[in-house]
């Protein structure tokens, strides 16, 4: 299963957004149109239906309702905030529906309240709020049905599939910290890395591990024989030999590999965990600190892994090496535009000409670099002086 | 014997190394432009290079000339070919070479080798040749890599240009694929004649 439909209203810097998504997304935009807040929409659902979370904390995690709420809403959905995502795969693309509105009460302490809360399964109704129950007792409207074992068990698997929803942002400098994983749980940044490695039983892990020593031989050919192993205090570290001019060369562990090689890494195990029937996973720019020929075989392998059951990937890039790939999709990629009246997204196959562009053999890369560049970027370094 | 290598894209890689390879050099990548229009430009650049030092340039014809020495000439213009250039015009693309060796092709991609065509070099579109072929393959692996989703707006599947460097490094005979394709049978014989002539030592 995977997310097929993604539909925001006054949502942080979106007004309006309908996409459909398939199994690779990447969406693409000028910095700050609000990329990462695309994926924080699904970000909030999974927050909302993991377990220790639920609606008024993924708000409050979020520095409440006033952050989340577009500022070009005004009247625009009566200024609520609405989300919503359909769930299947490509024979029944919409086996799932789920749809959340919110708001914030009226009067006393203003707290979020969900205005409505739908679902439905193969497009039979199976939630709808607010109910009676919840016109009797107002204070139920702070608590959607998604996050209550007891309300969801007509969509329990919407709930347990918006909860395996992984966020990855793996920062290699928090990887490599000392005091890692100690209280970190579910890290984005990679805080819990090695600790979720250590985790995996042991056969699957080498199994793991075994390929991305493939893979690394190829992008990192100096390094080799990738293994996890516990120093004298317990503590796990990721181990390879470093080939050098010694004959048997030197091991090394993560806080001497390169951050391009830890990030590759942290990719690689990401998109291999979980297995089939993993949830999707939101990565931010994977292409960072990797070299462009690198970055070029990403959606290779993403198409490659999820071939044989990966979990659907929806990731933020800025990398016209991704883009060019002449096997993309103009339905896989998102473009955010930002306008007066917040950003809109739609994929590519609705941007004008696109198709013709690409017939006359353009990449999308080169397509879509001036609607994503700051107009007059070149003037940029005239701004700057010291003094 | 080193020889400089120039080429458009990826794919066109491990076909250029495997040529300079077959005639006893070693080969030195230098450049994979991203496409002709960067490639073009340097091209004369490169051609001054090859007074001195032993150069291979492969580029694809497409519809761009009617025929590859009215290219060559309009690529090198006003210079003359030099001593060590080999810089040759796949017909109408590398694709097509690589079509040529079709048991290879067959045996990699799974498909009936009766429905790979005789003379690869003729075809207009042999990229989109290629998709189709891959269209009938009775692997679905390599119809899901090789075959763009309806809906994707593409000429090629999502892993086509991971597969198709996988295919010519691995499995491609060039000498085999000579024998289907005059283009790439002129290239492997003018590389051979420079080895002879030593110009390329």
């Amino acid at each position: 299963m995977r997310l097929t439909q993604l539909t925001l209203k006054n949502w942080r810097n979106f007004k309006s957004v309908d996409v459909d998504l398939e199994r690779r997304m990447f969406v693409v935009g000028p910095n700050a149109s609000g990329k990462s807040n695309l994926l924080d929409a699904v970000r909030f659902l999974r927050d909302i239906a993991s377990v220790g979370g639920g609606f008024q904390k993924a708000i409050e995690s979020r520095g409440g309702l006033r952050r989340v709420r577009c500022l070009a809403a005004r009247n625009f959905n009566r200024g609520r905030v609405t989300i919503a995502v359909a769930i299947g795969d490509d024979t029944n693309p919409r086996r799932w529906t789920y749809e959340l509105t919110f708001s914030a009460e009226q009067r006393g302490q203003h707290r979020p309240i969900l205005i409505s809360e739908t679902a439905s399964d193969n497009g039979h109704k199976v939630l709808g709020r607010p109910d009676d129950e919840d016109d009797a007792d107002q204070d139920r409207l702070t608590q959607t049905a998604l996050e209550q074992v007891n309300a969801n068990k007509a969509f329990r698997e919407v709930a347990v599939f918006l909860s395996s929803v992984r966020y990855l942002h793996l920062v290699p400098q928090v990887i490599r910290e000392p005091d890692r994983g100690i209280d970190r749980v579910d890290d984005p940044f990679g805080g819990d890395f090695l600790l979720r490695l250590a985790k995996t039983p042991e056969k699957t892990r080498e199994k793991r591990l075994e390929k991305i020593n493939g893979a690394l031989r190829v992008a990192v050919p100096q390094l080799d024989k990738l293994d996890l192993v516990p120093d004298e205090v317990g503590r796990w570290h990721l181990e390879a030999r470093y080939a050098h001019w010694r004959v048997h060369g030197a091991k090394q562990d993560e806080r001497d590999f390169s951050d391009g090689t830890l990030r590759l890494i942290g990719l690689l195990w990401s998109l291999l965990e979980g297995g089939r029937d993993a949830g999707p996973i939101l990565l931010e720019e994977p292409e960072l600190s990797l070299h462009a020929s690198v970055v070029r075989q990403l959606p290779s392998i993403l198409s490659r892994v999820q071939r044989s059951g990966g979990a659907q990937v929806l990731l933020t890039t800025h990398s016209n090496d991704i883009l060019d790939d002449p096997g993309l999709g103009i339905d896989e990629v998102i473009l955010l535009e930002p306008g007066d009246e917040g950003t809109t997204a739609s994929t590519v196959e609705k941007v004008d000409n696109v198709t013709q562009f690409l017939e006359a053999g353009m990449s999308l890369g080169e397509i879509l670099a001036p609607l994503t560049e700051p107009g007059g970027v070149q003037g940029l370094p005239m701004q700057l002086t010291l003094g | 014997m080193f020889v400089s290598y120039a080429v458009e894209g990826a794919t066109d890689t491990p076909v250029a190394e495997k040529l300079i390879q077959l005639v006893g050099g070693t080969p030195n990548r230098v450049l994979v432009a991203g496409g002709k229009a960067k490639l073009d430009p340097k091209v004369p650049g490169l051609n001054r290079v090859a007074q001195a030092r032993p150069w291979f340039v492969l580029r694809d014809l497409d519809s761009d000339a009617d025929c590859a020495p009215n290219l060559i000439g309009a690529l090198l213009a006003p210079q003359a070919l030099s001593g060590r250039m080999c810089l040759r015009i796949a017909e109408r693309a590398t694709e097509s070479w690589l079509l040529g060796d079709a048991t290879g092709f067959s045996d990699y991609f799974r498909v009936p080798i009766t429905r790979v065509p005789d003379s690869p070099d003729a075809l207009n579109r042999p990229k989109r040749q290629i998709v189709d072929l891959c269209r009938r393959s009775t692997h679905s692996s390599v119809r899901q890599a090789m075959v763009p989703r309806a809906s994707s707006g593409r000429e090629v599947g999502p892993e086509y240009t991971s597969w198709l460097i996988d295919f010519a490094r691995d499995c491609w005979d060039p000498t085999r694929a000579a024998n289907r394709s005059p283009s790439l049978r002129r290239a492997i014989d003018r590389m051979t004649a420079l080895v002879a002539a030593g110009c390329w030592a």
